[in-house]
């Protein structure tokens, strides 16, 4: 996929950053750069080989039993947040 | 939601929200049930509902960086109980994904939830509209977890904020898709009646609207009756009740042909149901294109299962509504409607099964049930299980009535009395003084006093005025506050009309 200034801006819209035009040559650059190095991948023949999402795949993934242990990390959490309003993390108005 | 099931629709209602003429409504649902874990999906925190924000939260579900999620068994099993119901495949080999947006309520930026690869595919539910069964095609059922709540309180000294609490994040969540197999409004309700009733049956989910347990979205389309192509479909959210599903989807159908048939075109965008206004109105948020960016969690190994599992989990599955309606009629002989309404919930059809072998007559148990016990409860607004009559003393009363020990009327009575006293009917027949009136000298006396009550009445009688002897009738069985035989006391009536 060829990496141009309108996907920079895309991305930047989904990862929700400011991307300032000036900045664009060079993230166009650098983000073509990363990709193709990815893209050598392309070259292997995986023709019969079952896809993997993991590496590490052959153990079991391991499950809990439905057991509630407390937690209250409220305090902390939000101690530790830009803004709070009683018990409530506070954010700027989303809808 | 009333605590029993309304009567099923008449065929003419039942199309409530069905394309008129020549269009063709397609209706595909998103249900999202919360599983009746105690603990959340990934982590140990408590999923109780109502408790205060932001308390039952801990690293994993607050998305702070270095935690590692580890998947609750029970909410697999849940997941898998609720598969197997329906008849679909689960998988052995499942895949948990994250699906990328932000939202304040969303704190790691991410939704853990299955994607290409998910937990359950196909299987059916099976409708009943406009007196016809039909079988709703499921896509999927996968696993996902719940973000967390947003509050939007009006604005504090100017100042519009979002209030967020995170006691709902990592909440177990599955999510049914139906196949577009809906055809209206109707059809849609009766599908969210019986998937609820299922995830009762197998108690996984609470099934509590209210409280959010059960969350539907509804992707509605309408097409030309024979064209194949599915037209422009547009998705509705935020219907708090399956009322309010059947009502968005018939506002939305209208909506569409309307803007067909004036030359428009539907545009592909989500909605918002204002039950206040009874209208779906377009999200005023910025509408960006969806794009989640799915891909494999890294931090979940797939989830595999066993086959012998898996048939473990098959083995163990309770009773199934349809098994209980099926076996209700065979055992029982009640018909079809009946068994239809008492098992509305597992506990309504336990409570008719007692009172049915407990009074010898099923029919009767049914229908006293159904009137009685029905009435009462949705007056009051009661679960089976909150109803102060138990089936211990309900199966008495019945077997009374059966065995023409009491009248019917006198039996309401008791009814009523029940409802407030502890006491045993039969107890209550004595103490009351409710035993019905059958011997000659007791039924000659009230006829007498009615007689001497009623001077003009009985000498119309005398005179030959056969209609007016249905009064005195009325008049003694008023007298005897309806324990009087009604056969008998007629023949004493005429005894004493004769001897006087």
């Amino acid at each position: 996929m060829p990496i141009d200034a309108k996907v920079v801006q895309q991305v930047a819209v989904l990862a929700r950053l400011q991307v300032e035009s000036s900045e664009e040559a060079r993230l166009v650059k650098e983000l073509t750069s990363i990709l193709s190095y990815v893209e050598q991948l392309q070259d292997l023949d995986v023709s019969g080989i079952e896809p993997t999402s993991q590496v590490g795949e052959g153990t079991k993934a391991p499950l809990r039993e439905d057991e509630v242990k407390p937690s209250n990390v409220r305090d902390e959490a939000l101690a530790q947040a830009p803004d709070r309003d009683g018990d409530y993390f506070r954010v700027p108005q989303v809808v | 939601m009333s605590a029993t099931r309304p009567a099923p629709e008449s065929p003419s209602k039942a199309e409530a929200g069905a394309a008129p003429g020549r269009y063709e409504t397609v209706v595909g649902l998103e249900v999202h049930a919360q599983l009746k874990t105690a603990s959340k999906i990934f982590c140990c925190c408590s999923t109780k509902f109502g408790a205060r924000p932001n308390t039952q939260v801990c690293p994993i579900c607050l998305g702070l960086p270095g935690v590692l999620p580890i998947l609750n068994e029970r909410a697999v099993r849940f997941a898998v109980m609720t598969g197997i119901a329906v008849g679909g495949t689960i998988a052995v080999r499942s895949v948990f994904a994250r699906k990328n947006y932000f939202y304040p309520d969303l704190p790691k930026g991410y939704q853990i939830s299955q994607y290409d690869r998910p937990l359950c595919s196909g299987g059916t539910v099976e409708i009943h509209v406009g007196g016809a069964w039909k079988r709703i095609g499921l896509v999927r059922i996968h696993l996902e977890e719940d973000a967390g709540k947003s509050l939007h309180p009006e604005g504090r000294q100017g100042v519009n904020t979002t209030l967020v609490d995170l006691n709902r994040s990592g909440v177990p969540l599955i999510e049914i898709v139906s196949e577009p197999e809906i055809r209206s409004g109707a059809e849609a309700y009766d599908y969210l009646i019986r998937l609820k009733q299922i995830l009762v049956y197998l108690d996984v989910c609470d099934g509590n609207m209210e409280e959010g347990s059960l969350r539907c979205d509804a992707n509605v389309s309408v097409r030309p009756r024979g064209q194949s192509v599915f037209g422009t479909k547009t998705e509705i959210k935020n219907m708090n009740s399956f009322r309010n599903v059947e009502r968005a989807i018939a506002f939305e159908t209208e909506r569409q042909i309307r803007l067909l048939e004036s030359g428009g075109r539907v545009v592909q965008e989500t909605l918002l149901w204002n039950a206040d206004k009874g209208k779906a109105e377009p999200m005023r948020s910025k509408e960006e294109a969806h794009d989640y960016r799915y891909f494999p969690e890294p931090d979940l190994l797939p989830l595999d299962l066993e086959p012998p599992w898996i048939e473990s989990v098959r083995s163990a599955l309770p009773e199934l509504p349809h098994q209980v309606r099926e076996r209700l009629t065979r055992d029982f002989g009640i018909p079809e409607y009946d068994a239809e309404v008492l098992t509305e919930t597992r506990a309504l059809a336990s409570y008719y099964e007692e009172v049915a072998r407990r009074s010898g007559s099923a029919k009767l148990a049914s229908n006293w049930i159904m009137t009685e016990v029905n009435g009462i409860r949705n007056k009051e607004g009661q679960s089976i299980e909150e109803f102060p009559i138990r089936p211990d003393r309900l199966g008495t009363l019945v077997r009374m009535i059966a065995e023409e020990r009491i009248s019917g009327k006198i039996g309401k009575q008791l009814f009523e009395m029940m409802l407030t006293r502890p006491e045993d009917p039969e107890a209550l027949v004595k103490s009351q003084g409710l035993l019905p009136i059958d011997d000659e000298a007791s039924l000659r006396a009230i006829a007498r006093e009615v007689i001497a009550a009623n001077p003009g009445p009985a000498a119309e009688v005398r005179a030959g005025k056969e209609r007016t002897f249905a009064f005195l009738v009325g008049q003694a069985m008023k007298q005897s506050r309806g324990r009087a035989h009604p056969e008998k006391i007629q023949d004493a009536l005429k005894k004493e009309l004769e001897a006087t």
